[in-house]
């Protein structure tokens, strides 16, 4: 439950930041929070007590309560990945807008559009 | 309407009220969060829901069925195959958008002695770089390879393959084709167009393996019809590694691609800019 | 490993303030390396709870490569949040 509840408290970090802060790169940092808050959240879905880490060594058949849960582990591992090229993406394009309007903040970019 | 701006309607409420309701909404968040965390099942529960469906079967069928000791690897590259094609294709949608981005703002190097084009000619970087680089790529490739039987595989292979071509990219100079200028120690490796071929031949590789088991047979993405000999654990390893290695490129590429969308110096196109300060920051 | 593990609370609890520290400073560059703090303690929690692939890419990534991706968005736009 502790655990839950800490990953409720970056979650809530990460999407606050995003409501919250007025420049568009600190915007994407607390995204970034925002999704370490739920790989948290399900990485300790995956935790059995008493079981190890999901590689087989040597011995018999494995049984089922000896190992993590592999699958959420899986799922998490990609997301990841998929977090760094997004991030990335968006950086490339707040550089754009940066060289573009002279600025990052959220309100200055809102009245220069208009 | 008369005053306001166009597009802006007036939101409603004081801006004090409007204050108040958005510093309450997110311990409200929080607690909501918390509160519904409570009926979740114990951490480390070995009988909740999560571990006792469809896990027990990969954790006691994965290592002889795909021959992968490593449980993840096997979900990873086997029996999630079609889900980590989508993240493939998902992590290459990236690096093309990175294309339309350069493409957009028309693209060009940097002038020399400008911007992160420029070499920074320490004798002591460029002689950690010549020790690192290949320890680093070599160990990218150790960890594909290695996949099976240790944490590691594509993805993680392919980042850090990317970032041996990051780091030459930052001490090295451009590594975009045409180079104007030539810097201290020519650039090597694969340019933007270059990570680019490597993303475009992972995919393709992907697809390419997929399409090869509907071919001899089975269902897309199902290793086990492969005439690669041998019995069909051990073919299902051969084409997990294929998988691996396909993921490995694609990883690899778009990530050198992001790096270059950011640093590649552009000439903006289109607009005039707003008045204001002249630099290319 | 049981609920309340002290090392696993220390953690969590690092995670949050080097989060919060990541978002309250007003210089691209150290949030840049806070964000690296944070992504390498996550990282440590993960391979604490076992999941060593999820632990392996969290800090090549975290660590690495989002942290050069920001330093060298700082090089473009400037260091100082407007």
């Amino acid at each position: 439950m502790t655990i839950y509840a800490f990953a409720a408290a970056l979650f809530t970090l990460g999407i606050a930041g995003m409501a919250l802060l007025p420049n568009l790169l600190r915007k994407l940092l607390a995204m970034n929070v925002m999704q370490v808050a739920v790989i948290v959240f399900f990485v300790s879905l995956a935790f059995k007590d008493g079981a190890t880490v999901p590689i087989l060594g040597q011995g018999g058949a494995p049984r089922a309560a000896e190992f993590m849960n592999p699958l959420p582990h899986t799922l998490m591992l990609t997301a990841i990945v998929v977090s760094v090229s997004t991030t990335g993406l968006a950086l490339g394009l707040l550089v754009r807008i940066r060289s573009r309007f002279r600025t990052l903040n959220e309100q200055r970019l809102l009245d220069r559009l208009r | 309407m008369g005053t306001a701006p166009p597009g802006r309607p007036p939101a409603p409420g004081t801006p004090r009220v409007r204050r108040l309701l958005g510093a309450a909404a997110f311990p409200a968040l929080f607690v909501g969060l918390v509160v519904g965390m409570t009926q979740l099942p114990e951490f480390g529960d070995p009988a909740s829901p999560a571990s006792t469906h469809l896990s027990p079967r990969f954790i006691e069928d994965a290592a002889a069925e795909t021959g992968a000791a490593n449980m993840v690897t096997a979900v990873l590259a086997d029996y999630r195959g079609y889900d980590t094609l989508g993240e493939a294709a998902v992590i290459f949608a990236a690096g093309l958008g990175c294309l339309v981005i350069l493409a957009a703002a028309g693209a060009r190097p940097d002038p020399p002695g400008a911007g992160m084009s420029h070499p920074f000619g320490s004798v002591v970087l460029d002689a950690a770089t010549r020790i690192l680089v290949p320890v680093v790529l070599l160990f990218a490739v150790y960890v594909l390879i290695h996949g099976h039987v240790s944490p590691g595989g594509g993805f993680q292979g392919g980042v850090l393959f990317g970032s041996g071509l990051i780091m030459m990219r930052l001490v090295w100079g451009p590594a975009h084709e045409g180079r104007a200028h030539q810097p201290a120690v020519p650039a090597f490796g694969p340019g933007l167009r270059g990570s680019l071929v490597l993303a475009c031949a992972g995919i393709l590789a992907y697809v390419g393996i997929g399409l090869a088991a509907m071919a001899f047979g089975g269902e897309f993405l199902n290793y086990g019809t492969l005439p690669l000999g041998g019995d069909p654990a051990h073919v299902r390893e051969l084409a997990t590694l294929g998988i691996e290695a396909a993921v490995f490129l694609t990883v690899a590429g778009t990530v050198a691609v992001l790096f270059d969308t950011i640093s590649i110096g552009m000439r903006e196109s289109g607009a005039p800019l707003p008045p204001g300060d002249g630099d290319s920051a | 490993m049981a609920e309340g593990h002290l090392i696993s609370i220390g953690l969590l609890a690092a995670m949050v303030v080097s989060a919060a520290c990541a978002l309250a400073v007003k210089d691209l560059l150290a949030a840049a390396a806070l964000f690296g703090a944070f992504s390498f303690l996550t990282a440590t929690w993960f391979a604490l709870v076992g999941a060593v692939d999820v632990a392996f890419t969290e800090a090549c990534v975290g660590g690495a490569l989002t942290t050069i991706l920001f330093v060298s968005t700082a090089f473009r736009t400037g260091r100082r949040f407007d």
